[in-house]
Parts: structure tokens; C-alpha cells; sequence
């Protein structure tokens, strides 16, 4: 691993996102929706962070807030080393920097007009950020179909006529064609078969390769995070509650939560239908009233009466067996490190 | 032993603007008593069309057009409605992945449970009211007393699955379908779902057919296994031999093709080229080969299902050849 990787080119500090609740007769605001709820991490430069959770628990609005479709209730957000708030007030600026933070949708075919076809598509936004002159337009898009393996073709049609994965690709290519540093991934294989989705994986981590692009990757098929994350965050309601290298996190997890949803997983060897794992009880709380002190403790198996009142703050965890340089390892449970022991 | 179902040569098609397609191309198939078989494949297969079928839920444009299904001894594809009513529901049901567009959003959740029993039994009002108290507890649904007055919409969308599979064992079914049932629930409650359903059909020798995507699930749930691909079985066997020894390529590839949380580092995963084609029926030959790596001329004539001994059979001649031969291609 060289030095490069290791500087951040994202750093998100507390990070919140509240949406107001309205009801009542006179409708005014009844109370608020934490989705995401002080929240601190960062992404190394040419590396993939994953974010993993179940639904609800604020991923996607954080990688909707990176890229700038959100704005941020309280935190803030640097990209290299910039506060993007402070770059609100210089339009200019913020014009160039937002060229450099892109997004891959999980369906792209709501993210692409069905009026335009592709060149149009690709073209406009490429046209109207300097990117690409008229005359070398055209030569820039084949370059692009090219880097994610659509025939030259498809520039004549329509959105709606692609498969799933030819859509993906589109979207893929919309996404690189302003030189982007950073990508923000938002369930970019979920809607794909199985046999597409690796095509699409296989695709992102060549790119990322080749193109040195730093990568938020959201999701929560665990086998996909896994294969293309470098370092992974585990949310719940609204928090992270480990975070850390991610083969370390797979191996050897260390909150009760990141246990359980990995024990969830069903694993392709019917060798391993009958091992024992440890099923969660009851459902993800709401995060208008996430329960005091940990939010995981209504379903944790080892919750301690301490757990209901007191906030757990994230802490360092020796790293397991496979330490590795990047291992560094925290979880947001003061109890974690003795359930270890205990089994 | 007969079996409980039997289904064979079941060939469907569909009539619309375009013409007729055949989604469904000649399969055959058993089920035994208190087994779990997966049918798996990707969208488009025909795997759900091939559930529908047996449940006579086509629908418009949808017909049966060649082959037979045998339930408890009986062609259900040659009953009347009436007589079909009478065991779906009944002895054969099914449940779906989305259970809110299968629910009625008109009618509480207890109202529904206590319709469908006693529109297969003779229990009084009051008689199964209880029994379906008794079923919501026991597909894990907390105050099952407060919960038979609760709205479909009021309910999220594991204990909507759960109130859906309770209104489908309310009758002790022989044989329970499930359609991609935790498709659209996290991975938590998903693992809840799949846990309890392995379990009710322990205590009540139910069968199972288990239609999915998810090959994790498969290995987790099945005791057979069919893989569908573009409308025909293309390859069965006990779920350990298929997924240690699989002979179709498309198998193989398939089986590689999906990230685990077991990987190390340095996996890469073997991707498929190409797609699914969208028009099969007429597709002469074998319909994995423009995908396939070890095509060869022989695979442009129609394909069989070969044996390969211990239950296990796949529809590739390459595959059979090189058995022969005792290769693997």
C-alpha cells in the first residue's frame, strides 16, 4: 500500500440529516426523522469504503449528501481537505467540485431521460462543464463506451431500450464522462440477476483500477460490499456502529449487530446448512424515537442493563487473527471486546 | 411410493400483441412428501410461470398448452374451478414475495385468515377465529390476539410475510409454494422467515417448493435442486451433489458467479457474458450456448437432460460426452 492511498479524500466529521415529521390538524412539525445521526468517518483516495446496513438505516441518504442532493442538517463534509458548506457561497467553485462528485443509482432507468438517447445523454453534460469541446465530443463518448463495454451503437437509442445491465453500464459511463475522483455507488448491482452482477462488480473495481477513482459503495448484498470494499462502515438507525478494514470486519466482526446480520447471510455450501447462528429477535426500531443508550439494545442478545442508558462511543478493537496493515478495527460496544472471550 | 406432485411435460405459453411465446418449454419434475425442491434461475427463466401453472393462476393471455400435473394422484390441470378451489388454498398453496399486493387492504388481518378457513372447513365464526389466533402465534406474530385487527399497511413487511404465511398453513397444506418470499425483506428478517418456514414444515411434514435467485438460500434450504434457464429445466440433482459437482456450464457458472462474505481479498468473480436471450422458444439448439465456453457443434441440435447417476441430470451434450470419456469440460 503506498502513501497516496492512505490520505482521505473524503472526510465526513458528525455528520446529521433529520427530516421533519408534519401532522395535526394545523399541520406543523410533530417530531423528526434521525436518518442519519452524527456520523464521522473517511474514504481513503483510490479505495472503496462500503456502507452496509439494513433498509432504513441511513446509507443512502449519506451517499446522496456526499455528492451534494442532500444538504447536511449539522456535520460537515471535505473533499480534499475542503468544507463543502463553506463552498456553497462560491458558486464557481462549487460548479467544478460537483463535476468531481458523481453517483451511480441503483436503477439507472429512472435516472436517464426516456426522451433523449445516449448521445445526448452523455453528450450534454460533458458540453456544458468544459469537459469536451464539439468537435471531439463524439470521440470522447466512444472512448467512454469503450471503458465500460457498450458498442458504439447504442448512441441512436433510448433508455428503455436496454436490459438492466446495459442500462447499469449507461449509467456507469454517465457517471465517469466528467473525470470524476469520487463515486458515490448507491445499490448499484441490487436490481441486477445474479449473472449481470458480476459483470457490473467486475466492471467497477477495473475502472477504479485504471481510472484511480475513490469509491462510497452502498449496499446491503453483503457478498457484493465484500468483494469490492477495502474498508467497510456497519450502520444502525442512524449510526455507524463498526467500521474498519473489511476482511477483518468479515472474519472476525466485533458488534453484536455486525454478528448477527453477517450470521443472516445464507452461504452458497449446503455444508453449512445446519451450523448454528445467531438469529436476531424483533424488527429495526424507528428512528423518529431511536431507543436510548445503544440503538441495537432491544435486540441484543448480550445487552447489559448499563446499555439501555449510556451512548456506546466508538472504541479501537485489537485486530483479529488477520491484522493487516489497514487493520484498524473499531466498534461503537463497550462490551464487545468480553462477548469475544466469552465464546 | 407415488409422488405427492408430478408434473409432466408442463408446457406454457403466453398470446399477446407479438404473438404466442412458450415460457414455459416441457418440464417435468416431482415432488415427495415433506421434501424442499428449489427452483432457481434468473429473471425471466420461467420459474414463477411454471408455479402459476400448477396453481392455475395464469391469467389473461396465459394457457397450459401441453402436459399434465399430478396432485395426490389426481390431474389438477384437467378439474374444473370448482374442483380446483377445493385444494387450492387448501391441501396446495402458495405464498408470494410481495405480501402487501396479496393481501386485501380493505379488510383487516384477521378477517382474512379467518375467511380462507372457514371457506375450507366448517369450523363455526367463533372456532376459527381462535385457530387463527392460534396460527398468527405461531408464525411468530407478537399479541396475536391485537394483531388479527390490524390492517395490512400497518404492518411491516416481515410480520405482513409472517400473517401471509400463517393464511396459507391455515388449512395444512400438503404442499406449499413459496415465490421469492424474502426477495424484497432485509437480510435479518429474512433470515427469521426462512428459519420459521423450515420449521413449520418440520413439525407438519409439509412440503416445500421454494422458487429464489439467491443460491445462498438454496444451499441453505434444499433437498433437490432444479436450475431453469430460459424456460427449461437445463439441470436437477440433490442439492450437495449439484453444488459439489455441477455439469451444466451454466450451472458452474452460476455457482461462481456470486460474491460470498467468505471471500478472501483476492477473489475474482467469474462473470457470465452476454444476457439472457429474451426470445427463446425458437432457439433451435441448446439455449446457454452463445453464452456458453465449451460450445461445440453438437450443441446446435436439441438438447437432452443427461444422467449422471445419483438423481443428477443436465441438459448439455458436452458435458454428457465428456462424462463418458470420465472428463469434466
Amino acid at each position: 500500500m503506498n502513501r497516496e492511498a492512505m490520505t482521505p479524500l473524503i472526510e465526513v466529521v458528525d455528520l446529521k440529516k433529520y427530516y421533519p415529521v408534519r401532522g395535526g390538524i394545523i399541520p406543523h412539525t410533530t417530531g423528526w426523522v434521525r436518518a442519519v445521526d452524527g456520523v464521522s468517518f473517511s474514504v481513503m483516495r483510490a479505495q472503496t469504503l462500503g456502507l452496509v446496513g439494513e433498509s432504513g438505516c441511513g446509507k443512502s441518504t449519506i451517499g446522496r449528501q456526499l455528492v451534494g442532493l442532500e444538504s447536511p442538517t449539522e456535520g460537515s463534509i471535505f473533499y480534499d481537505g475542503r468544507d463543502l458548506a463553506a463552498l456553497q457561497k462560491k458558486p464557481e467553485e462549487m460548479r467544478q467540485i460537483r463535476t468531481k462528485l458523481q453517483m451511480i443509482f441503483q436503477d439507472p432507468y429512472s435516472s436517464l431521460n426516456p426522451r433523449k438517447h445516449i448521445y445526448e445523454i452523455l453528450a450534454q453534460p460533458m458540453l456544458y462543464h468544459g469537459i469536451s469541446q464539439k468537435d471531439t465530443v463524439r470521440r470522447d463518448i466512444r472512448k467512454l463506451l469503450n471503458m465500460v463495454g457498450l458498442p458504439e451503437t447504442v448512441l441512436g437509442r433510448y433508455p428503455h431500450e436496454f436490459s438492466g445491465g446495459q442500462r447499469q453500464r449507461i449509467g456507469i459511463a454517465k457517471a465517469l464522462s466528467l473525470n470524476p475522483e469520487f463515486i458515490v455507488c448507491d445499490e448499484p448491482v441490487s436490481a441486477l440477476d445474479v449473472s449481470i452482477q458480476a459483470q457490473i462488480l467486475n466492471l467497477l473495481k477495473e475502472l477504479q483500477k485504471e481510472l484511480k477513482l475513490t469509491l462510497l459503495f452502498v449496499g446491503h448484498g453483503l457478498g457484493a460490499v465484500n468483494y469490492v470494499s477495502d474498508r467497510i462502515a456497519v450502520m444502525y438507525l442512524g449510526r455507524i456502529v463498526e467500521y474498519g478494514d473489511a476482511r477483518d470486519i468479515f472474519v472476525h466482526p466485533a458488534h453484536p449487530y455486525t454478528q448477527a446480520l453477517l450470521d443472516a447471510v445464507p452461504i452458497p455450501d449446503p455444508g453449512e446448512k445446519d451450523k448454528p447462528r445467531r438469529l436476531l429477535e424483533g424488527e429495526i426500531g424507528s428512528n423518529i424515537n431511536p431507543p436510548a443508550g445503544c440503538r441495537f439494545h432491544p435486540r441484543c442478545p448480550y445487552a447489559l442493563p448499563l446499555c439501555r442508558t449510556q451512548e456506546p462511543q466508538m472504541q479501537k478493537i485489537p485486530s483479529g487473527k488477520t491484522a493487516l496493515a489497514a487493520g484498524e478495527h473499531y466498534a461503537a460496544c463497550p462490551y464487545c471486546s468480553n462477548i469475544k472471550e466469552k465464546e | 411410493m407415488p409422488h405427492l406432485l408430478e408434473v409432466h411435460n408442463l408446457t406454457t405459453a403466453f398470446t399477446g400483441d407479438y404473438g404466442t411465446h412458450t415460457t414455459v418449454d416441457h418440464i417435468d419434475f416431482y415432488v415427495d412428501q415433506g421434501e424442499v425442491v428449489c427452483i432457481v434461475g434468473e429473471s425471466g427463466c420461467g420459474k414463477s410461470v411454471t408455479s402459476l401453472s400448477i396453481m392455475g393462476l395464469l391469467g389473461r393471455g396465459g394457457a397450459v398448452t401441453d402436459g399434465s400435473v399430478f396432485f395426490a394422484g389426481k390431474n389438477i390441470l384437467s378439474m374444473t374451478e370448482q374442483e380446483l378451489d377445493r385444494i387450492r388454498g387448501n391441501e396446495l398453496t402458495m405464498i408470494f414475495q410481495d405480501p402487501l399486493t396479496s393481501l386485501n387492504p380493505l379488510f383487516t388481518i384477521g378477517n382474512q385468515i379467518t375467511e380462507s378457513i372457514r371457506a375450507h372447513t366448517d369450523l363455526t365464526r367463533k372456532e376459527a377465529k381462535e385457530r387463527a389466533v392460534d396460527l398468527l402465534a405461531q408464525v411468530g406474530m407478537p399479541e396475536a390476539q391485537e394483531a388479527m385487527k390490524k390492517y395490512p399497511h400497518t404492518l411491516s413487511g416481515g410480520m405482513r410475510q409472517r400473517a401471509m404465511i400463517a393464511m396459507a398453513l391455515s388449512c395444512d397444506p400438503k404442499l406449499l409454494i413459496a415465490d421469492e418470499p424474502t426477495t424484497a425483506l432485509d437480510v435479518t428478517i429474512q433470515a427469521q422467515i426462512m428459519g420459521l418456514l423450515n420449521q413449520l414444515r418440520r413439525e407438519r411434514n409439509m412440503s416445500m417448493i421454494l422458487i429464489t435467485h439467491d443460491i445462498g438460500l438454496v444451499a441453505n434450504m434444499a433437498d433437490r435442486v432444479l436450475v431453469m434457464y430460459a424456460g427449461q429445466i437445463i439441470e436437477e440433482g440433490n442439492a450437495d451433489e449439484l453444488f459439489a459437482n455441477p455439469r451444466h456450464p451454466y450451472t458452474k457458472a452460476l455457482l461462481n458467479t456470486v460474491p460470498s462474505i467468505r471471500d478472501s481479498a483476492d477473489r475474482k468473480l467469474q462473470a457470465i457474458p452476454g444476457m439472457v436471450p429474451e426470445r427463446y422458444d425458437d432457439i433451435a439448439g441448446c439455449r446457454f450456448a452463445d453464452r456458453c465456453p465449451h460450445r461445440t457443434g453438437a450443441c446446435d441440435g436439441p438438447q437432452l437432460l443427461y444422467s449422471f447417476g445419483k438423481g443428477q441430470a443436465a441438459r448439455c451434450v458436452v458435458a454428457a460426452n465428456g462424462h463418458d470419456r470420465g472428463e469434466t469440460p
